[in-house]
């Protein structure tokens, strides 16, 4: 029989070693890939059957889980609307409470985002005799930091737009607060 | 003959390279990823099941009491939101309500108050007055400055409320109202305070307070929730809203002591200025 490379051709020594050290190493971690994969297979099957056991209990825990969530859901959608109306009246009884000198409110907005709330305020500081504007600036941050220790109030953000020449400073306050 | 050889040899070497990458890539390497992909899913399998057995181990059943305290708030909750049947008796409901509150508004103090609601027809804001100040000019600046606001109130109106939270209960519904009074800070704040309780499924919703007069002027959203018999059920929301599954609140049975109901809460006596009324 006549081979395509000829009859002739004897493969060298070195080639002949590569050949079957490389058949015999391939084998040898294919043995190794296999025991290491049905070794992974096996202890899967275990897990899987421990959980598959564990599934009729934690059916019973989820349902029961689910009703008390439920149950809590019904008691947060009644007790909101008491806990807001307090938060709402509470955060201005604490504003008119705060004293920053020369600090007058003009608007206060809320709109709730159940179970939160986000509030806008808006207003201005007065000028002063001897009032800069770092002044200005750093009372509204006092303003700022007594907001921020008002109840449930999350993070607070203050905006001023203080004009070049004298002037009011006018200013928006905006936060969440989480009524208690 | 020996130049024929060597090329047979570089093709014999080429052909082990091949070899080996098709046995890399076509066997070892899918393998490989194979095995980690099981391993991974048994670690995931273990795990579940090590924190299924710390729950278990803390977890109690529902006994008698909790079934008593959820038929409680289940009683309480079709106190909170009555059934309305048909529009005559939602009209009827939202009168005694609006009665309510401005009875309430005349004992806080409250000179002028007015309800702005849409019209049964649902087409157009309708709008009474139901107090008004004995100072005339205090009547004309309330208003004038409802006149700057009543675009914002019917805005508020069509829009309607923001979502109720997740709670699912079959054919809930609700309206809106707006309810505009000027009154001094304390005075207004404590109507405020007092609006939710006493009148079923009153919930506060959008709320602007401002200082253009002599008195701070409320603007308020007010939704009144109720079970409408004529709707088909609501379909249930999905998801837990604000309860975390795994919150450890829900590993034993509730009591009214862990999920307690809000009262009503007196604001402080301590009230500083008028803030808003200071131009």
């Amino acid at each position: 029989m006549k081979r395509p490379w000829g009859n002739n051709w004897k493969p060298p020594l070195a080639l002949r070693f590569a050949m079957i050290g490389l058949v015999l190493a391939l084998l040898a971690v294919t043995v190794l890939v296999q025991g290491w994969r049905s070794a992974a297979r096996s202890e899967w099957r275990r897990a899987q059957a421990e959980l598959a056991a564990l599934a009729g209990s934690a059916s019973r825990i989820r349902q029961t889980k689910s009703e008390r969530i439920a149950c809590l859901k019904k008691l947060q959608f009644m007790n909101f609307p008491g806990q807001y109306a307090f938060s709402l009246a509470d955060f201005v009884r604490r504003l008119s409470l705060a004293t920053i000198p020369g600090i007058v409110y003009s608007e206060w907005r809320v709109e709730p985002e159940a179970p939160l709330y986000r509030f806008v305020l808006r207003g201005r500081l007065l000028p002063d005799k001897g009032v800069d504007r770092e002044t200005a600036r750093a009372r509204l941050l006092e303003l700022v930091d007594q907001i921020s220790e008002f109840p449930g109030v999350g993070e607070v953000i203050a905006e001023d737009n203080l004009p070049a020449g004298p002037g009011f400073l006018h200013f928006t306050v905006s936060g969440r607060v989480e009524p208690e | 003959m020996m130049v024929r050889s060597k090329w047979i040899n570089w093709g014999a070497w080429l052909g082990l390279l091949l070899g080996l990458i098709f046995y890399l890539f076509g066997y070892f390497l899918p393998t490989v990823k194979t095995i980690n992909r099981v391993k991974r899913e048994t670690r995931d399998a273990r795990l579940r099941v090590s924190d299924f057995r710390r729950v278990s181990e803390r977890f109690k059943s529902s006994d008698q009491a909790e079934r008593r305290f959820f038929q409680d708030i289940d009683k309480r909750l079709t106190d909170f939101l009555p059934g309305i049947r048909d529009r005559s008796e939602y009209q009827r409901r939202r009168d005694e309500g609006f009665s309510i509150i401005v009875s309430r508004a005349r004992r806080s103090g409250v000179s002028d108050l007015l309800l702005a609601y849409e019209s049964d027809a649902g087409a157009e804001m309708k709008v009474e007055r139901r107090l008004a100040s004995a100072d005339r000019l205090r009547a004309s600046m309330f208003t004038a400055q409802f006149a700057t606001q009543r675009n914002e109130c019917h805005r508020w109106l069509v829009d309607g409320a923001s979502p109720p939270m997740d709670v699912n209960l079959d054919g809930m519904n609700g309206r809106s109202f707006c309810l505009v009074f000027a009154a001094k800070l304390k005075h207004g704040l404590g109507l405020l305070n007092s609006l939710p309780w006493g009148i079923a499924g009153l919930q506060l919703d959008r709320c602007l307070l401002m200082g253009k007069g002599r008195l701070p002027f409320f603007v308020v959203l007010v939704k009144m929730h109720f079970r409408d018999f004529a709707q088909p059920p609501r379909v249930p929301g999905g998801g837990n809203g604000t309860i975390d599954e795994n919150a450890p609140l829900l590993l034993s049975p509730l009591n009214r002591f862990q999920a307690p109901m809000v009262s009503f809460r007196p604001l402080p006596s301590q009230f500083g200025g008028d803030i808003f009324c200071g131009e």
